[in-house]
């Protein structure tokens, strides 16, 4: 348009963007749950299944495994068919599928353990560790991203940004080595191996759970500072935190209410990678402390080719990593009123 | 004129950056009287929002030095601790924002932003808090405001949020209100809307405002009194009607001839030539002199603050001269 006009005047009502909402709302919101939990189990299924391929792509086989190097062909063809592992691969993994979905996960190939029973004694003491790394990495990654934002520009916020920095630079399995040597061998303050569970007293616990804790949460902690530290600097410049200020509100509640909450869909976010990254990490973890866990479980089930323990150990952890992603994501809904709406 | 609310003498903000020293506000002076709309005009960058920041103590001090000095209802502002500072903020002195997108908290409903004023200044309990919230936000216009309570931002219009925030800086009945550009991000007709609030607010609820704009208009409408600011410095003081209609400052007229008026679209539109100087540059003598059509050798010299009449001051060596020179 070449010539100037004044910007006609809307006659149409400004639409109401509060009060009654579409009534077909619950109806999206139950397409929305079944979407997830389909999408869950195919992410479960998918895991396993690739899981399965790959122990079967490593050379090897449990029939060696179990009679040994010496034995006939015709002795391990009879362990092959025992076993069913002369089937298809597709079958293999169906009937371990279906005997799975119905609560069964066998036995060990290699000790004839039952498969629940042998989690059941591990699992708790990996999701011990991880809840131990996790807390660390919350109450300590906070406290020092906090203190990294509010000092910016002071030598003490600076040091804790540099430390962290560095935390995130140093592998899990170099640090628990350093740590065992410090503290469990030239000073004998802590056991160098071993675990005792939470249930058989806390002292000894945490006595056993310590090194492996900083070991598996530091780099935790440092991710953690850093990404809130960023979160922080960047919502402590927003104009509602000028705006609160203009109120008379004090730094505490400066902080907490209005700075913190904003940083939160970032932390969140940060948690819920981290909870996978501490699943793996422990273990890596478990095998320097040498901590009967899920992590030491897998590592000799794949040692022994023990594919039934392999595949509950992914299944389980899968399962862990899927939840923390729903709880995370449940988190940003209750965080941020405007994420409810989509 | 009734007491004066708020006086500002002398007042300077200079902000420190690695790349110097940057004079934002260059001693200024003005009043707010009591009861009273002020509106603080000039161009972006002329230091009308650092001087309202300052007013509040809302600078970052580490990179921000304000001196001179703003009594403002017997209590010196500049250089006050932050408890004091406090103490003061929402419940004698409030502020609102040019940006109700963004000067809410988008994860706080609007009556947890309103009552928090409240039960910091007040000490009210939750609920007591809440009744005195939702009659706040009744009295700046808001809609149902019971229900508006429960809202959060997103869920609401621009105006409605600018009168959510108006709603959180009066809460406690402030005595002045720095109001920063509160009509530039809305509609035209909520402008209209929201300036006429602020006036009511001003002449029922006796609260002083200082109306920091750009838009000459919105001061023309609603303002008692006029202080004009150009690159820092205040450059012309006075009643609404006698500096909007016989500006004395050649600024002020040109920023009059510079208003785009509805029934003039078709016209040529007068800019003014130039930018507003940086504020690093200290140049001797009258800041506008390399804008303005009227400079003379005399505009090298340092300029002062002239009163002419009560209320009534100019910053120009020529103000003097009879009225008409500066047409």
């Amino acid at each position: 348009m070449s010539t100037v006009s004044l910007p006609p005047v809307s006659l149409r009502p400004e639409p109401r963007r509060d009060g009654a909402r579409a009534p077909n709302r619950r109806a999206l919101a139950l397409r929305t749950v079944a979407l997830r939990i389909g999408a869950f189990l195919a992410t479960l299924v998918l895991a396993t299944f690739v899981a399965f391929l790959l122990i079967k792509l490593v050379p090897g086989d449990p029939a060696t495994a179990i009679a040994g190097e010496n034995a006939t062909p015709e002795r391990l063809a009879e362990i092959r068919a025992q076993l069913g592992l002369d089937q298809p691969l597709l079958v293999q993994y169906g009937g371990w599928a279906l005997s799975a979905v119905q609560g069964d996960f066998g036995t060990s190939l290699y000790s004839g353990q039952s498969v629940a029973g042998l989690i059941a004694q591990r699992l708790p003491v990996t999701l011990s560790l991880v809840a131990c790394s996790l807390v660390l990495a919350i109450v300590v990654g906070m406290a020092a991203g906090i203190i990294g934002a509010m000092r910016a520009e002071r030598p003490s916020g600076r040091i804790v940004t540099g430390v962290a920095t560095l935390g995130i630079a140093i592998p899990n399995f170099w640090l628990g080595l350093v740590l065992v040597t410090l503290f469990a061998l030239w000073n004998p303050w802590f056991p160098a191996t071993g675990f005792s569970q939470a249930g058989d007293g806390l002292g000894e616990f945490l006595r056993f759970a310590i090194l492996p804790t900083l070991a598996l949460g530091a780099a935790g902690v440092a991710e953690v500072a850093r990404q809130l530290r960023g979160a922080l600097l960047e919502v402590l410049t927003a104009d509602y935190i000028r705006m609160a200020r203009s109120k008379g509100i004090s730094r505490s509640a400066l902080l907490l209410r209005h700075a913190l909450r904003n940083a939160g869909v970032p932390i969140v976010t940060v948690l819920g990678l981290l909870i996978n990254r501490l699943v793996g990490g422990t273990v890596v973890v478990e095998v320097v402390f040498a901590i009967p866990g899920m992590g030491t479980l897998v590592i000799d089930a794949v040692n022994q080719r023990d594919y039934p323990v392999i595949q509950a150990v992914v299944l389980v952890m899968a399962v862990i990593v899927l939840v923390a992603n729903a709880i995370v994501e449940i988190l940003y809904r209750r965080i941020d009123p405007r994420i409810r709406l989509s | 004129m009734a007491g004066t609310c708020l006086t500002v003498d002398r007042l300077s903000v200079v902000f420190e950056s690695r790349s110097g020293r940057h004079a934002a506000v260059r001693d200024a002076s003005f009043e707010v009287g009591e009861g009273r709309m002020v509106g603080l005009v000039g161009e972006s960058g002329s230091g009308k929002t650092a001087t309202g920041l300052a007013l509040l103590g809302l600078h970052d001090p580490d990179t921000t030095t304000v001196a001179g000095s703003a009594v403002f209802a017997g209590t010196e502002l500049v250089g006050l601790t932050e408890p004091e500072a406090n103490g003061l903020r929402g419940s004698r002195l409030g502020m609102i924002f040019q940006d109700p997108m963004t000067a809410l908290n988008p994860l706080l409903t609007i009556g947890t932003q309103v009552t928090e004023t409240i039960r910091v200044h007040d000490g009210l309990g939750r609920a007591a808090a809440r009744e005195r919230a939702i009659e706040v936000l009744g009295r700046v216009g808001m809609p149902d405001p019971a229900n508006r309570f429960r809202r959060y931002p997103h869920e609401l219009s621009g105006g409605l949020r600018q009168r959510a925030m108006i709603a959180a800086a009066i809460a406690c009945r402030p005595r002045l209100l720095v109001a920063d550009e509160p009509t530039t991000a809305l509609d035209l007709t909520i402008q209209a809307q929201i300036l006429r609030l602020l006036r009511t607010l001003c002449d029922e609820d006796g609260i002083s405002v200082l109306l920091i704009t750009h838009d000459l208009g919105a001061v023309g409408a609603v303002c008692d009194d006029v202080v004009t600011m150009y690159a820092g410095e205040v450059v012309e003081i006075g009643p609404t009607a006698e500096v909007l209609d016989r500006p004395r400052h050649p600024y002020t007229a040109r920023l009059m001839a510079a208003r785009p008026r509805i029934d003039g679209w078709d016209e040529h539109l007068d800019v003014i030539p130039g930018r507003v100087p940086s504020p690093s540059t200290t140049p001797s003598g009258c800041l506008f002199k390399p804008r303005c059509r009227e400079a003379q050798d005399v505009c090298g010299e340092p300029q002062v603050l002239t009163p002419l009449l009560p209320g009534r001051s100019v910053r120009c060596i020529r103000a003097a001269e009879p009225a008409g020179v500066v047409a």
